[in-house]
């Protein structure tokens, strides 16, 4: 506790910067418009891209597991994965632009992207 | 560069002890870490960086990296995963978590104390991670969401490393 007492006006001014930079960076992801698609992708290769208005349930093949995927409300959401930590599960469901949810063990990536599905070929092209 | 000391000079010898005894100390801390389960995957102390925060405040940069990555190969070897991703995002914010600690030296002891000093660090380190991550693993901008979260834990988790480290360094008399 003497070193709190202690602690000069720099150091405060760090943290206290630190933490409202960081919760500046949480409130602008915050007012991202919601996005129309999914992108999943295994490493940096786009595995697919999913249609967030229609609600579905998409089984993905992992790195060490399946990976299943369900669409509701224009969200999207891991509802299971065999990985250890299951950080990708507890990640929860996702619909604004930018955000993710990531598995790592599974190598695999699930973003939403901006615009509406248009359809398999735009996923090729 | 050296930093000044208030011991004097600083005998080969001593050297040649305490940057193994840092390594060693900051391994151990680093396994043990590694058993603790971690409910998020941004939630982790950083005990071990306590080890190359009172190599820097001894020495300086070169044997503060060097006890910083020693620490991360003996830890990576006893937990089994050397060379793994974990190792190689632990090894890139080691080195960077000392560079910006030593820049934050820099700015002089009179205005920064080691808790800034380390909370610096601990932002550098996780931002470094999270280049390293994009870059070699994930390949994507994704990732950058998770960095405000880490931001905000690291100004917490790094203030309270740095008040340990202070500690032990006061007790060892090696600065006022």
């Amino acid at each position: 506790m003497d070193k709190i007492r202690r602690m000069k006006k720099p150091d405060w001014a760090l943290m206290i910067g630190l933490i409202l930079l960081s919760l500046t960076l949480m409130g602008w992801n915050l007012t991202r418009p919601q996005g129309g698609q999914a992108v999943v992708l295994l490493g940096s290769s786009v595995l697919r891209i999913i249609d967030l208005s229609i609600d579905s349930v998409y089984i993905i093949q992992g790195k060490i597991s399946p990976v299943t995927l369900a669409v509701k409300c224009n969200s999207i959401s891991v509802i299971e994965s065999d990985c250890p930590l299951k950080l990708c599960v507890h990640r929860g469901a996702v619909k604004r632009t930018g955000e993710s949810i990531i598995c790592l063990p599974n190598n695999l990536a699930v973003y939403i992207k901006k615009g509406k599905y248009r359809g398999v070929d735009a996923a090729a092209g | 560069m050296r930093q000044p000391v208030s011991i004097n000079g600083i005998l080969k010898v001593r050297r040649l002890t305490i940057i193994p005894l840092l390594s060693a100390g900051g391994a151990v801390i680093f396994v043990f870490e590694s058993m603790i389960p971690q409910p998020l995957p941004f939630a982790k102390l950083g005990l071990s960086n306590i080890a190359p925060l009172i190599a820097l405040y001894i020495f300086g940069l070169p044997e503060a990296l060097a006890v910083g990555w020693l620490r991360i190969i003996i830890g990576g070897l006893f937990s089994g995963s050397l060379f793994s991703p974990a190792f190689i995002l632990g090894f890139s914010g080691s080195g960077a978590a000392v560079l910006t600690m030593y820049a934050g030296l820099l700015l002089g002891r009179e205005r920064l104390s080691p808790v800034g000093v380390s909370v610096l660090g601990a932002a550098g380190h996780n931002i470094a991670q999270v280049i390293t991550a994009g870059l070699l693993f994930v390949g994507h901008h994704a990732l950058w969401n998770i960095l405000p979260f880490m931001l905000l834990f690291a100004a917490f988790t790094g203030a309270f490393v740095g008040i340990i480290a202070w500690e032990i360094l006061e007790r060892m008399k090696l600065i006022d």
